[in-house]
């Protein structure tokens, strides 16, 4: 099993980066991460770069393991980073922790807060903290969430507690909304209307989105850029519809799978009577394989499975 | 973690708001086991008249041993809730969450204190003195034993959760034990327990000095001073530890 080709690329869409220029807020990006490096034991995550424009949703995809919730910790200066530098909102996310952090709003992957506690005080302990808190909004939230605010947090299924953490990240004004893999315990009907509340939050262009996940369809209906971690290094971070206009997935016989055909393509997944193969050259891919494949447009999923995959 | 400097500058007592939200937000998320903690001490403290004992100080060392135990509490159960990540992804840095502990530490036993001495006045039959309970030497008696407990159990709990209490008891068990069998092998034990001797009838001599040597006034400000560096130094020590957990 061969490595894929790693391409690190760092864009924004060109008219995003003709306002950011025009506006002269291109430096005081939402998100800038530049070379940064983290290492645990058996897992090091690598020169990592990103940059995330104010106004615009990124979702960050890769495999279990990739190191996305390692980045978004590094983002919160919950774990501490090794080389590189973390501009949150124009500012340094270590020196300028307490003021990013007021900025910030948060939903882990999975929701932890005193067990015992009611939804109703663990809101009345988090809201003093931040300036711009919404009391109108939470309650609003709350209602449409459908959270009872009277139960306590353990009673809570794993769904309710990421609405009741969402209720809590988008009360208080937060400029950069981070969500550690938001909607993996959510019912697709909710996750349909936590879409729609974020695509209302971005009708503010004060307001950016990072936000991890493994359920692409998420991201091909929300996401303005693609970030896709594999291994702990950045493989692409693109404009969505550059990644998703980009890409093909190629389909046919085995009989054809050769070495050099291998070579051709960033992952390949081997079926009993074909295989499927991703690759960015798909104009390439047309002429050098003719009718004996059929070549689609790849979907994020097929990127992340292909990529992910990193066979040849 | 680099410390930075709180974005809310205006100090109340030393503390900025964020330490003072913070003692807040300890206090709703733990109102319910501090009150039923306290129940318990304030159940002890009338047990503990109604034998009617004639041993002051040993009711000064136990109760404020138990007022700075339940001062614990708070922290031990964000530990084991897990909730320290939480703590550390509100707009607070992690300067103000451990100053937040110490303070709140502080605040609680001195509640902690007067619930006691509260219960023990007022119960039937009691024995305790007010004079002596509000005695400046019976409060310093009290906070050096409170200090003793939060200066070397705070750091060790805010990095290690409730295990810090076994990481730190459980080395100092074995070492003494340790230490004796050595000596013993090696035929020094008389001169270590002499030696141990020595050191605490020199820190009992230095006492008795500055006592003597100085005034009233000068003296207890010197030991308020000294427990008051001893808690800084203890504060610094698990400042340093919590900027290099990782959550």
């Amino acid at each position: 099993m061969g490595s894929a080709r790693v391409e690190k690329e760092v864009a924004v869409p060109a008219q995003g980066r003709r306002e950011a220029l025009e506006t002269g807020a291109e430096s005081d990006g939402a998100l800038v991460i530049d070379g940064v490096c983290k290492s645990y034991e058996g897992f090091v995550l690598k020169d990592v770069g990103l940059e995330l424009p104010r106004g615009y949703i990124m979702g960050l995809i890769g495999p279990n393991g990739a190191g996305k919730t390692t980045l978004i910790k590094l983002i919160l200066n919950l774990v501490r980073r090794e080389a590189g530098s973390i501009r949150v909102l124009g500012l340094d996310n270590v020196t300028h922790e307490a003021e990013i952090k007021s900025r910030i709003g948060y939903v882990p992957d999975e929701p932890r807060y005193h067990p015992d506690i009611t939804l109703e005080n663990l809101k009345s302990a988090t809201a003093p903290f931040y300036p711009s808190w919404s009391e109108e909004r939470f309650q609003a939230l709350a209602s449409e969430f459908e959270l009872s605010l009277g139960k306590k947090f353990k009673t809570l299924s794993h769904g309710t507690k990421t609405r009741f953490s969402l209720a809590l990240a988008l009360s208080h004004g937060a400029e950069l909304i981070v969500l550690d893999e938001p909607t993996s315990g959510l019912d697709p009907v909710f996750r349909r209307r936590l879409l729609d509340v974020l695509a209302g939050i971005l009708q503010d262009e004060r307001f950016s989105i990072l936000y991890s996940t493994h359920i692409t369809s998420d991201l091909e209906r929300t996401a303005d850029f693609v970030t896709f971690l594999r291994d702990g290094q950045v493989v692409f971070s693109r404009p969505k519809d550059e990644v998703i206009g980009r890409w093909g997935v190629v389909r046919g016989g085995r009989e054809i799978l050769d070495a050099e055909a291998r070579a051709f393509f960033e992952g390949v997944r081997e079926r009993e009577h074909g295989f499927e193969g991703l690759t960015s050259r798909v104009e390439a891919a047309r002429q050098r394989f003719g009718d004996r494949v059929v070549i689609d447009r790849a979907s994020l999923d097929d990127i992340m499975v292909l990529m992910g995959r990193g066979e040849r | 973690m680099t410390p930075e400097p709180s974005h809310s500058a205006e100090r109340v007592w030393g503390l900025n708001r964020n330490d003072w939200l913070l003692i807040r937000r300890d206090w709703i998320l733990n109102r319910v086991s501090i009150s039923m903690a306290l129940f318990v001490f304030a159940t002890f403290q009338v047990l503990f008249v109604q034998a009617q004992l004639d041993l002051p100080y040993v009711w000064v060392f136990l109760t404020c041993m138990w007022a700075a135990l339940i001062t614990l509490s708070p922290l031990a159960r964000e530990m084991a809730d897990q909730g320290a990540a939480w703590s550390c992804t509100l707009p607070a840095s992690r300067i103000d969450l451990v100053r937040a502990r110490y303070f709140g530490a502080w605040l609680l036993a001195a509640v902690g204190y007067l619930v006691a001495l509260s219960v023990a006045l007022l119960a039937p039959g009691s024995t305790v003195v007010p004079s002596f309970a509000i005695d400046l030497d019976t409060l310093l008696v009290g906070a050096t034993i409170v200090s003793v407990i939060l200066v070397f159990l705070m750091p060790s709990v805010i990095r290690f959760g409730v295990k810090g209490v076994f990481v730190l008891l459980v080395p100092l068990n074995l070492l003494l034990p340790v230490v004796f069998v050595v000596s013993k092998a090696t035929g020094t034990q008389d001169s270590l327990e002499n030696s141990l001797l020595a050191g605490l009838q020199s820190l009992a001599t230095v006492i008795a000095g500055l006592r003597d040597g100085l005034s009233r006034p000068l003296f207890y400000i010197a030991i308020v001073l000294l427990l008051f560096a001893l808690n800084w130094a203890s504060y610094r020590v698990a400042v340093a530890l919590f900027m290099r957990r990782e959550l």
